[in-house]
């Protein structure tokens, strides 16, 4: 089994990468990136003779049709921006396809490829991050029990860091986008724009994660689960989370240039050339990340020392009772499932077990065996049952 | 009588040119400005007769040399990168003049000033200019002053116009040198955002948090009014001052060259153009300016503190943005007029509270709506 990992050297890709090569199923991975030297620190970190480095710009369809020769999936963790643009390639190479979601809109347009993917026997499973992808395949589980749905609400709770830790916890653009663009949620049947850092509720999440403060957040599962459950009655769905993972002051600061409209996508002239001021932004903020080597270390925790709960409530009827499922999936390593859940998409890909188009995780993965493969990484899923007696 | 007034249909400046109008007794009132057609919109909006306009291009000090001569006061409202040709250019033609801030070199020029019999005022603003005549009158009531403490509140967005922008970047820049308080006989060096404290302004400002501000009474007022300390501590609004600690914290005061898109700039630099082309710059909700001086010290042989603050219209009165800039303007225009009068008798280049009459200058604030309110408390 080959797999192509396009973005490896990038602080998710780099644990797809390590994942894919501590699994037996796999026997080649290909770490594609356009930063040589990170790759090379990724691949020296990892040091497995699976591990094969190339070089190309998804953009130069060429290169990148050579590179998917032979492959048996492609999972792509470079930015969501290139999701539509990757897609493309791998149904032209007859590749399937994963990624780790498209913030919402850009899913949307992803799953318009379904006809054409399905007309060329290529499967995609989109949305398989850590969340997007835990989120819905607990709400999978839940729908499979459920005659109806009347809600589904996600909070993913991460440990957050020191008060003065400046660190970005993921890519700085989409964490811009998530902190800028108005999240979407399903209110009453409708999906309705609301303000970014608005909706905050406490949440309490596993000990010692506690109560944490929730906010919304611009999430693909919202995108998704609705249209997926549409038939169950589902009139309510939201997403948040507490900082992105990040400080409160971080975020703040963030917020603060993006009001002053660092985070404008209009270009600003400066003689012959142009900048466009949210790109300035990134790239100045972009040293602001933990480096590979700390994303691929060993967590520092061990079980049950949690870090991250993401939760999904699940409310409906069975069999005309109220019932509440509550999916909690736990780690000790934040940015473990992230890279985790991917890989495994694109080796259940590799082995034909999703049928040819392209699907959102509830609508072609199975949650049993998924959460059963996501244990032996140390990802524990439990699951809590509310009825009325 | 004729005044010159530079930048006159600027930001700040058309408040003062429109001051002029209403108030002043000059028989021409000539705005010198880059943007002629902005000029001749003010002058054609005010419909005074005694107004005149002329194109100007302050980066031409020979043409300030041609220009100047013949006006009974030069009004400096140019952003303050011209005050120091401004100054100079005044001194050698032999014109009196004024401006809203303060360059340490224009003091240089106090010796021929006098020599010339003229006067020229650098800081005629809020602050410096207002505070001035504040510290001041609470000096004069006193033996001995020990301890000034000027507080402000511009409350403003940071880049309503070019020169306003700089000098918010370059209030909060790390390596601002000029950013001290004076004790014991020494100017003692501070970094941006320290010496935090919080200042009632009252009105639409209330209670903020100010910290050391670079500003030209500490450097002035030790000589002038014998104090023993002087500080100046102020603040913008909450989200600029936020912005500013956003760059301090990240770094982007840096100004290590790198090329970014084919373009040779560095960190500060991109900062600065992109915020002056940023349509989020040039707003904020509130407008407006607060003053507030504490001066401690002794009268006959007891402790006291004297407090006096301002206070002015709300800005849906006072005409919104110009709530914040007729605090600038309203003093600049008062003091040209003061010089033209006579009501100043002192001669060279000289700080606010040594040339101008403070009795004279609050009665003439208080005919526009900036009251002045004083508090006594013996210790």
């Amino acid at each position: 089994m080959r797999i192509v990992v396009l973005g490896g050297a990038g602080k998710m890709g780099c644990i797809a990468v390590q994942t894919l090569a501590g699994d037996e199923r796999v026997k080649e991975v290909v770490l594609v990136d356009m930063n040589m030297e990170q790759a090379g620190i990724v691949a020296d970190y990892i040091n497995s003779p699976k591990i094969e480095i190339m070089q190309v710009d998804v953009h130069d369809e060429e290169g990148f049709l050579k590179v998917l020769d032979g492959a048996d999936a492609c999972l792509n963790a470079t930015v969501y921006y290139t999701n539509l643009l990757v897609m493309e390639t791998c149904l032209k190479a007859k590749v399937p396809y994963t990624d780790m979601g498209g913030l919402f809109h850009i899913t949307r347009k992803q799953l318009e490829f379904h006809n054409r993917f399905q007309d060329a026997g290529v499967s995609a499973v989109l949305c398989m991050g850590s969340a997007p992808g835990i989120p819905n395949l607990q709400a999978r589980y839940a729908a499979d029990r459920l005659d109806t749905i009347e809600s589904i609400r996600i909070f993913d709770g991460i440990k957050p860091p020191a008060p003065d830790d400046e660190r970005f916890s993921y890519a700085v653009p989409t964490i811009i986008d998530e902190l800028t663009v108005e999240p979407m949620v399903f209110e009453d049947g409708e999906f309705v724009a609301k303000s970014p850092l608005s909706g905050f509720e406490d949440y309490w999440f596993a000990e010692p994660l506690g109560i944490l403060p929730m906010h919304l957040s611009l999430h693909s599962e919202v995108a998704t689960l609705p249209i997926s459950f549409k038939d169950k009655g589902i009139r309510e769905c939201f997403f948040k989370i507490n900082y992105w993972g990040m400080a409160k002051n971080t975020i703040e600061k963030i917020k603060v240039l993006a009001d002053y409209g660092f985070a404008s996508n209009e270009p600003v002239q400066f003689g012959e050339s142009s900048v466009v001021p949210r790109d300035f932004m990134v790239a100045m903020l972009s040293g602001y990340v933990p480096a590979v080597t700390d994303l691929l270390a060993p967590p520092k925790n061990k079980p049950p020392d949690w870090t991250k709960e993401i939760v999904t409530e699940i409310r409906g009827l069975k069999d005309g009772e109220e019932v509440m499922y509550r999916l909690g999936t736990l780690t000790c390593k934040g940015a473990l499932p992230t890279g985790a859940l991917p890989a495994i998409a694109a080796i259940w890909l590799a082995e034909g077990k999703v049928d040819a188009g392209v699907y959102p995780p509830e609508a072609c993965l199975d949650p049993e065996p998924f959460f059963k493969e996501l244990e032996k990484l140390d990802i524990i899923t439990r699951v809590t049952v509310t009825n009325q007696v | 009588m004729k005044a010159l007034v530079l930048g006159g249909a600027g930001a700040v400046c058309s408040e003062t040119t429109r001051d002029l109008v209403q108030y002043s007794d000059f028989d021409e009132i000539m705005v010198a400005e880059y943007n002629l057609e902005a000029a001749n919109e003010l002058i054609k909006e005010l419909g005074d007769p005694r107004l005149k306009a002329v194109l100007f291009d302050a980066n031409n000090y020979d043409e300030m040399l041609k220009l100047f001569p013949g006006y009974d006061v030069v009004i400096n409202g140019l952003p303050w990168k011209y005050d120091l040709a401004v100054t100079k250019a005044c001194v050698e033609v032999g014109v009196n003049g004024l401006d809203v801030s303060t360059e340490e070199e224009q003091w240089d020029y106090d010796q021929t000033a006098k020599d010339k019999d003229l006067i020229f005022i650098p800081g005629v603003g809020a602050t410096p200019g207002i505070t001035n005549a504040m510290a001041k009158k609470a000096a004069v009531q006193m033996d001995e002053v020990d301890d000034i403490q000027i507080n402000f509140a511009a409350f403003r967005c940071p880049a309503p116009a070019p020169g306003l922008l700089i000098t918010f970047l370059w209030e909060f820049h790390p390596k601002t040198e000029s950013r001290t308080y004076y004790e014991n006989g020494e100017f003692h060096w501070v970094g941006p955002l320290e010496g935090l404290k919080d200042v009632d302004f009252g009105g639409e400002i209330g209670k903020q948090e100010v910290c050391y501000i670079p500003h030209p009474e500490t450097k002035t007022m030790p000589e002038s009014l014998g104090a023993k300390k002087v500080s100046v501590h102020g603040c913008f609004p909450p989200q600029a001052m936020n912005l500013a600690k956003t760059l301090l914290e990240w770094g982007l005061y840096d100004e290590e060259p790198f090329t970014y898109k084919d373009i040779e700039i560095n960190s500060l630099e991109m900062i600065h153009q992109l915020l002056l082309r940023s349509p989020q710059t040039k707003e904020t909700p509130v407008w407006a300016y607060g003053l507030v001086v504490e001066v401690f010290g002794k009268k006959d042989g007891k402790d006291l503190k004297i407090k006096i603050w301002t206070k002015h219209p709300p800005m849906d009165e006072w005409g919104g943005k110009a709530a914040y800039y007729k605090n600038i303007a309203i003093p600049l225009s008062i003091g040209a007029q003061m010089i033209a009068r006579g009501d100043v008798d002192q001669r060279g280049v000289l700080p606010p509270e040594t040339a101008i009459d403070q009795k004279i200058f609050f009665k003439e604030l208080a005919r526009r709506g900036i009251s002045i309110g004083e508090e006594v408390e013996w210790l």
